[in-house]
């Protein structure tokens, strides 16, 4: 299985089963892959990219507002000997109710307050320790205003890092859109984050969306703002391993996830890599 | 209330259109942000509406070139815009309504073959196990689960989708007759299976009322053999046993 290298940045995509084939043809294009799904049973390509590529799980592993069952743990243990990878990743996100009877079924963002500082600390360090994995946990960005915060976005994410050393996986176009969204300079409110805590780098694109009325995340290619966004905060992370196209969608085309990681590489000045097995 | 309650409450607000339609209350959406809070509840329900239709609804669009139509671009209709306002997500009967548009708007004349029917049958039956995430209310008597349906169909489907998947012809070969049940667990597995008379009946005896013997007198089922068909039953999602 191959694994990261350790002393250069490594740019990669998302798996998406329906490219396995254009993946394992163009094999040097990508460094790694994330992964949002476990593989199919009838995936027959699977093995393969396992063979090829390292890989990072990227599942939903549960949210971290409340405690996890011991199912959630264990499926999440499994995924990670699976693929091996460096860390695994969450996000700070809230998106069903407490009693499971309703769910929004797409990231979104729980309320900045002390409460739910405690419960993501403990329930993250709890999913880590169980999976023995460093843990890295993703930005979600909110459409609208909720007054019970007790704290900004920032704040909220700076404090969880300082208490349980997780690493920081900055979605960039998730802050590009919280900025928009609150009419706020994107680098001003990016400087605002922990940089130096990041380990992890997620670009991609935006569309404007009929019902949002404005952008949006979209499988699309990176925007240049985006990229340059992406630049600014390697340039100020120390820690930074890895940066990842975050597109996810059985809609994709090869030539779009090729040009996206093409362009992502260009933009962070990295060049192919000689492919390494562990 | 707690910072975890306040937090339902802003979900529920998001998920559920009647909730909406009262205003925030328990939720701490101020006035101004009430309209931007309802764009991305429509916003939330096209696309889980848009991602369960197009991973149900499968093998009719591989007759895409044939029909000109597939199931996702209901998502984009009136009818849609309208159901958006009273939209529960999740719910069955939302999942039944969508649904409904989806075999509506593919069984447009002409239809592509004769078994068209009894495959848009089993898609919608299975669309209502993708998008019905609805949990059972606790019952003291076997209940069935809330989207499990059972059908027959006049062709063999369970032949008859690999067929398809293979770009293969249809032949009256697969013209059988099949009783297909389908069911969700709690952690959002979706099972189809083809089943046997007797646990038709057990199934369909299954009503939240009877206890497990009365199923078994009312199907003519003998008592052990319909607890262990009630038990497969459960693990796969289609009852839920009393705790």
């Amino acid at each position: 299985m191959p694994s990261f290298i350790a002393e250069r940045l490594s740019v990669g995509t998302f798996y998406n089963p329906h490219l396995a084939e254009a993946l394992l043809s163009e094999g040097a294009a990508v460094d790694h892959l994330s992964m949002a799904d476990p593989p199919a049973g009838d995936d027959a390509l699977f093995p393969r990219i396992r063979d090829q590529f390292p890989l990072l799980l990227h599942d939903y592993l549960g949210q971290l507002a409340d405690p996890l069952s011991d199912h959630a743990l264990e499926r999440a243990r499994g995924l990670q000997q699976l693929y091996r990878g460096p860390w695994i990743a969450e996000h700070f996100q809230c998106l069903h109710t407490e009693d499971g009877k309703y769910t929004l079924d797409y990231v979104f963002p729980p309320l900045y307050t002390e409460d739910f500082l405690r419960r993501f600390v403990a329930n993250a360090r709890r999913l880590a320790d169980f999976v023995g994995a460093p843990l890295v946990m993703e930005n979600i960005p909110g459409f609208f205003s909720v007054e019970h915060a007790q704290m900004s976005e920032a704040e909220f994410l700076r404090r969880f890092f300082e208490e349980t050393g997780c690493g920081f996986l900055i979605d960039v176009p998730h802050l590009w859109l919280a900025a928009h969204y609150q009419r706020r300079n994107p680098r001003q409110y990016i400087g605002e984050f922990s940089l130096d805590k990041v380990v992890e780098i997620h670009v991609g694109g935006v569309e404007d969306d009929r019902d949002l009325g404005g952008p949006w995340v979209a499988p699309t290619r990176p925007t240049r703002e985006i990229l340059a966004l992406g630049v600014w905060i390697a340039e100020r992370a120390p820690r930074l391993r890895a940066v990842t196209v975050d597109q996810f969608s059985p809609a994709l085309a090869a030539d779009v996830m090729f040009e996206s990681v093409e362009m992502t590489r260009e933009a962070f000045g990295v060049s192919r890599a000689e492919r390494r097995t562990a | 209330m707690s910072d975890r309650a306040v937090q339902d409450e802003v979900i529920r607000y998001l998920a559920d259109a009647s909730v909406r339609v009262k205003g925030p209350h328990g939720a701490p959406i101020c006035a101004g942000e009430t309209a931007k809070a309802a764009q991305f509840a429509h916003f939330l329900a096209r696309r889980y509406y848009r991602d369960r239709l197009a991973r149900s609804f499968r093998y009719s669009h591989r007759f895409r070139k044939q029909t000109g139509r597939i199931a996702e671009e209901v998502v984009d209709g009136a009818e849609f815009d309208r159901f958006l306002s009273e939209c529960v997500m999740g719910s069955l009967e939302s999942a039944q309504r969508i649904g409904e548009m989806a075999r509506a708007h593919l069984t447009a004349e002409p239809l592509p073959a004769a078994w068209w029917p009894d495959l848009l049958d089993y898609e919608y039956a299975y669309f209502l196990q993708a998008a019905a995430a609805e949990r059972e209310v606790s019952s003291d008597q076997p209940s069935p689960g809330v989207s499990a349906v059972c059908r027959r169909f006049a062709w063999a489907l369970p032949e008859m989708l690999p067929r398809l998947r293979a770009g293969e012809a249809i032949g009256d070969d697969l013209r059988r007759e099949v009783t297909l049940l389908f069911s969700r667990t709690h952690a959002g597995r979706i099972y189809v299976v083809e089943v046997e008379p007797e646990v038709e009946r057990v199934f369909r005896a299954t009503d939240g009322h009877r206890t497990a013997n009365e199923i078994a007198e009312a199907t003519g089922v003998p008592a052990e053999q319909a607890r262990v068909m009630l038990a497969s039953l459960a693990s796969i999602g289609a009852v839920q046993l009393p705790s």
